[in-house]
């Protein structure tokens, strides 16, 4: 039972990091209309940057984390101007397969720059651990959880309470309406954009300790990533953060109970479960597609 | 258009021509295996084609269907000494099977949810490949045999002569296939799968077919691959592989024939050509990605068919000035 509970807590720490990426997915996803498929190598991005600033140049934390959120959201907007921006008015499988290509070119481009190598990240919060009864806590993931609750209310206050966020709703809701009310395209698409990018970051610094960093680390998080967005529902905030906590649950339990060489396989399955019986998603609405 | 259709005439023998005589003058091993790779690469090529350029679904675990020809070629070859042909027909059915199970997802799922749930089937395939003692865990299948060829082993440049016999084959199938009622069902399909069901087209059928002709192909490519390399591991079926094999489909021209052969001489001969920067090649296949969409969404076989129009235009205007002004 304590094993159990430890476990689940394991878990719900991983999850509610691969539930800060879901959100930045969901609301490029939500407000584009378009999956960006790179979100993970986008986050490996940022752990490079932290790692940069804060292992190799030695700067304080409080310092590097938001000079790297800085680095990666002009990493972002600058692929955004001449990869994605040329392409809203094509077709979406084109868009797709224009995100598959910036993944492919910022994964291996990193491992041009940073090495093959994975780099260990020394830990943000240190601390002894904690015992509850038999459960034993690291600090590092009670911190991780907080840090992840904390970004989530703030997001959905942002989204809910500002001017921007409202009109990322409205612009979510109706393009052609939310234009002709007003709302600056323009702007609207480099905030989104730039918000996506600074959660990956934060994200990507907050899970460096646990699975170290390197150039392909994107690949299966940015897999399980997706996975969220599917299984929570697409372009669904309380779902993107459902799916995450979800999908990092069954890999820790998998791994624990089942094997943890299929620790990949675990929420692929869960996807497929999910998407035979709510193909739209758990929280996900259902869309009316027209001719 | 009987303008084009008169150098298709002249095009398509002249082509099939210069392939089969460019193995005679390759002369050694290493020439050689750049042609079977780029036949290869032909042939699943023109399978991802089909898929997404003339259906627009995009797979991205159809390196999965690639491995399980390599795999059931190498493991029947090598351990129950099957011959070449048994196995590819093996392959044929596997592939066929497994592209209908995973097709049977395109039916409800498209765009990114297919990505998604391609790249799960690729990770999970791959992950079976690395931990199963009968594919050889993450070591692969060493000593795999060439086929038979009258009683000895095939050499070179026979392999070569196979793989373009299937190459042909291929792109024939294609042919027939997208000039067909199946082809245009293919296109409708594409362009919009609700007003091709308002007209009769039974898409979940159509959709079930073109994943499994496209993962058939891959099969075959993969069947070709592991004979002719001699080794396989699972290092060689990866997503990164996926991506290699979408990156030369837009690369020649989605929906274009012909593209898959541009784009898989391109990909291959410049994979080779490569070979020092061996770590720039994946980086380079991105911005050729995300460059070829921007500035030629018909490929690059799309941008030498618009030079030849604009060529041709250029010539019959110098010659009949006359008839200009009379029109």
């Amino acid at each position: 039972m304590n094993l159990f509970l430890q476990i689940c807590i394991q878990g719900l720490m991983l999850g509610s990091m691969y539930a800060i990426l879901t959100l930045g997915y969901n609301i490029i996803y939500s407000t584009m209309g378009m999956a960006h498929y790179a979100q993970g190598d986008i986050m490996m991005v940022g752990a490079f940057f932290a790692l940069d600033f804060f292992v190799t140049m030695d700067l304080p934390i409080y310092v590097a984390i938001p000079l790297s959120v800085i680095c990666n959201v002009l990493v972002m907007l600058v692929i955004e101007r001449l990869a994605y921006r040329p392409l809203y008015s094509r077709s979406r499988t084109l868009l797709l397969l224009c995100t598959i290509g910036v993944s492919t070119v910022l994964r291996n481009a990193a491992q041009l720059i940073w090495g093959t190598q994975s780099f260990n990240f020394p830990t943000i919060f240190p601390g002894d651990i904690i015992h509850i009864g038999e459960v034993y806590l690291v600090p590092q993931n009670l911190w991780i959880l907080g840090v992840g609750v904390v970004m989530m209310l703030l997001l959905n206050l942002f989204m809910k309470k500002t001017k921007v966020g409202r009109a990322m709703q409205a612009v979510s809701m109706n393009r052609s309406a939310a234009a002709l009310m007003g709302v600056n395209m323009q702007t609207i698409t480099m905030i989104t954009y730039g918000m996506s990018a600074g959660m990956a970051t934060l994200a990507g610094v907050m899970l460096a300790p646990i699975v170290k960093v390197y150039s392909t680390m994107g690949v299966s998080i940015g897999a399980k990533v997706m996975i969220s967005a599917v299984v929570g529902g697409m372009g669904s905030m309380p779902g993107a953060i459902l799916g995450g906590l979800l999908v990092g649950l069954v890999e820790a339990l998998g791994g624990m109970y089942i094997s943890t060489t299929f620790k990949e396989a675990y929420p692929v399955v869960l996807l497929l479960v999910v998407l035979l019986n709510r193909p739209q998603g758990i929280l996900g609405r259902k869309k009316v597609v027209k001719v | 258009m009987k303008n084009t259709n008169n150098s298709a005439k002249v095009l398509v023998p002249l082509t099939a021509g210069l392939a089969l005589m460019v193995p005679l003058f390759l002369g050694n091993n290493y020439y050689y295996d750049i042609f079977i790779m780029a036949g290869i690469y032909t042939i699943i090529g023109s399978g991802m084609n089909l898929l997404l350029g003339f259906t627009g679904q995009l797979s991205m675990g159809h390196a999965a269907f690639y491995g399980f020809g390599a795999y059931i070629t190498a493991i029947g070859m090598k351990s129950y000494g099957l011959p070449f042909w048994l196995c590819v027909i093996l392959a044929v059915g596997f592939c066929f099977a497994m592209g209908m199970l995973l097709g049977s997802t395109s039916c409800k799922l498209s765009g990114i949810f297919l990505v998604v749930v391609t790249t799960g089937f690729n990770t999970v395939v791959n992950l079976i490949m690395v931990n199963w003692e009968f594919t050889g865990r993450s070591f692969g299948i060493p000593g795999i045999p060439k086929p038979d060829w009258f009683g000895s082993p095939m050499n070179k440049l026979q392999y070569c002569y196979l793989v373009l016999a299937f190459v042909f084959l291929a792109l024939f199938v294609s042919y027939r296939v997208v000039h067909s009622k199946t082809g245009r069902a293919f296109q409708a399909m594409r362009d919009n799968a609700i007003a091709a069901r308002s007209v009769g087209v039974n898409v979940n059928k159509y959709k079930l077919l073109v994943f499994a002709v496209s993962a058939v192909y891959a099969g075959v490519a993969g069947a070709l691959y592991a004979s002719n390399i001699g080794y396989i591991s699972p290092t060689s079926f990866t997503s990164n592989v996926s991506v290699t094999i979408i990156t030369m489909t837009v690369l020649g021209g989605l929906g274009d024939l012909c593209g898959c052969i541009v784009g898989a001489v391109v990909v291959g001969v410049l994979m080779e050509a490569l070979r020092e920067f061996g770590d720039y090649q994946l980086t380079l296949y991105g911005v050729l990605i995300v460059v070829i969409l921007i500035f030629m969404p018909k490929g690059l076989m799309g941008g030498l068919r618009s030079l030849y129009r604009r060529l041709c235009s250029l010539v019959s205007r110098r010659r009949t000035p006359a008839k200009q002004e009379e029109v």
